[in-house]
């Protein structure tokens, strides 16, 4: 599926923050106001600076592992299930989609200049005494450089590219199967799975994500067949706002009298609530 | 020929010219201290220039993202090298945030590298990039936190204006935060680089490699690419220590360069030498180096905010 991995990869590079995308004009826009804070002399504000920018570094570095880990489970490596193996290229009604959302990526990425007047805009929406009507985002932050060098990484990524490629074809390059230390037929069961290149980092940061594994020891001298299985529940998610919500529906059960499905009750409630409102108004 | 036009001539020469030499002082320092003769100072050219020769093989699961790969990283260092100073001279490129586009260039090589080792389908190299993955968590926070103490003692948001001509006055006025900034960035620069005692580039058992690992099956020209790339890589995260280390000007523009590649050199003797008297740390202990890492460069910063 070249289209389809070439679309994902664009938007992985892209949500990533990494040059020459649109994510990483924005970062840079977040990184650029971070550090001018850390020079402001008054105390307090320069923490943010202090605090957000190692952050910010720390997000950057999981998002690349995470994203990595899914692009490489998913689109490369060798097929790990007939499905897989079989899957064929979408057709375009759902390829082209996907290919303008990443043409736009590039777009951005290579000429931010074009879309600061619409950045200065929202932000003189959203907080006019800010800006003053004056200062833009082009003259905060050098998008001129920004986009000569995204263009000049771009073409230099394409030309190298271009030029390897004709150097070493693959046509003319001998063909073999991957080294596996001399293992002579390595096969796709083999192969690092996305819970295993996440197991390092899950294990630094366990303290906070508690994972669960569960191993089936192998017993007796001749042990049956036995699997292992790890799994990550989504501390927010799984751990937080799920018991959260299923405890704040056992107590609002009590309230069910109310929604009985009889429409005329409902139009007097909306009257009774009116009149309420009308009532505290005054 | 104007003085400014020559510089940029040199700076091209030296930044292409000179990587490969520091690993070779680096093997040669190992090689002293092990009390053998060692291989030649140039080796690294001769290993390089063999590789480009020779022919490839290529895995039948790999695709165009594995031979991207090699070019990614060739050409994000050779565009982060434009953004340093070399010793006194002042980078080819500057503009407000640099930094940002620094640090994230080696972040779009990380990328390819270990997009390209899960490319192969080998256990080995899913690894190897899942190891690189997990170390980079610690090593970016730890060049950041760096790279804010020079922004605030510099008050400069260009790595030019950064390790620029003030430098030398940083020192006499916040020399404690400069010294940890710069143990900071030693670690950051062996954990980047792949050295010991992050990952040994010399040892041939795969279980315990980082980088090497993941380049496994990379062959011939490719290969070659990758070993240029990592010494070009090692080029650059070098200059900014070196810089930090030695910030003088000399009289004339000729004596800095002087200066700056005999700091280069004694960088990689420095490098040979911890390599030679240390272990590979346990993989367990490696994110605590890190951490240590950026803790040095915290207490960097809580100096400066007095």
């Amino acid at each position: 599926m070249p289209k389809t991995a070439l679309g994902f990869l664009v938007g992985a590079v892209a949500i990533c923050g990494l040059p020459p995308l649109n994510g990483f004009v924005s970062e840079f826009f977040l990184y650029i106001g971070l550090f001018r804070s850390t020079l402001l002399r008054a105390s307090g504000v320069w923490v943010a600076g202090v605090l957000g920018a190692p952050a910010l570094a720390i997000i950057g570095a999981l998002a690349v592992a995470c994203f990595v880990k899914v692009f490489g489970a998913v689109f490369l490596g060798a097929p790990r299930s007939g499905h897989v193996r079989d899957a064929r290229e979408a057709g375009a009604s759902m390829t082209a989609p996907m290919l303008m959302l990443g043409a736009c990526c590039i777009f951005i990425g290579l000429v931010p200049p074009a879309i600061a007047p619409a950045l200065d805009h929202a932000v003189a929406a959203w907080a006019p005494e800010a800006t003053n009507g004056e200062i833009g985002l082009a003259s905060l932050a050098p998008l001129g450089w920004l986009s000569a060098l995204a263009i000049t990484l771009m073409a230099l990524l394409a030309g190298g590219f271009a030029l390897f490629a004709a150097r070493v074809r693959p046509s003319r390059a001998a063909m073999a199967v991957t080294w596996d230390c001399g293992y002579a037929a390595p096969s796709s069961r083999m192969q690092y799975t996305a819970s295993s290149f996440a197991e390092s980092l899950v294990g630094i940061f366990s303290w906070a994500l508690h994972p669960r594994v569960h191993p089936a020891k192998p017993v007796n001298i001749f042990p049956r067949a036995e699997h292992f299985k790890s799994e990550v529940p989504d501390p927010v998610l799984d751990r937080a706002v799920l018991p959260a919500s299923h405890q704040a529906g056992r107590f609002l059960v009590w309230f069910r009298w109310v929604q009985h499905g009889d429409v005329q009750l409902y139009i007097f409630y909306v009257l009774a609530a009116l009149v309420l409102t009308m009532l505290l108004r005054r | 020929m104007p003085a400014p036009a020559l510089h940029l001539l040199v700076r091209a020469l030296v930044t292409v010219m000179l990587p490969p030499l520091l690993l070779g002082v680096i093997t040669k320092t190992k090689a002293k201290i092990a009390g053998r003769v060692g291989a030649p100072f140039l080796q690294p050219y001769y290993d390089i220039f063999r590789l480009l020769r020779k022919g490839s093989v290529f895995s039948t699961t790999t695709t165009w993202i594995f031979r991207a790969s090699p070019i990614v990283s060739l050409i994000t260092a050779l565009l982060a090298s434009l953004m340093i100073p070399l010793g006194n001279q002042p980078p080819a490129i500057s503009f407000t945030g640099d930094l940002v586009l620094f640090a994230y260039l080696f972040g779009l090589a990380r990328f390819f590298t270990v997009s390209a080792a899960l490319d192969t389908g080998s256990a080995f190299e899913g690894m190897g990039g899942a190891r690189e993955a997990t170390f980079s968590c610690l090593s970016e926070p730890a060049l950041f936190l760096g790279l804010l103490v020079l922004v605030k003692q510099s008050e400069s948001l260009s790595l030019g204006g950064m390790l620029g001509a003030r430098l030398a006055g940083v020192w006499q006025g916040a020399g404690a935060s400069t010294v940890l900034v710069l143990a900071s960035f030693f670690i950051v620069l062996l954990a980047e680089n792949c050295r010991i005692p992050f990952d040994d580039p010399n040892t041939h058992l795969e279980l315990t490699m980082i980088h090497e690992v993941m380049v496994l099956d990379h062959s011939g020209p490719a290969f070659g690419l990758i070993l240029y790339g990592a010494a070009l890589k090692l080029f650059v995260l070098g200059a900014v220590v070196v810089r930090l280390a030695l910030p003088f000007s000399m009289d004339n523009a000729w004596q800095d360069w002087g200066l700056f590649v005999f700091g280069m050199l004694l960088l990689s003797v420095v490098i040979g030498v911890v390599e030679s008297v240390m272990a590979r740390l346990r993989l367990r202990q490696v994110p605590s180096l890190l951490v240590a890492a950026c803790l040095l460069s915290g207490f960097g910063i809580i100096l400066l905010a007095r």
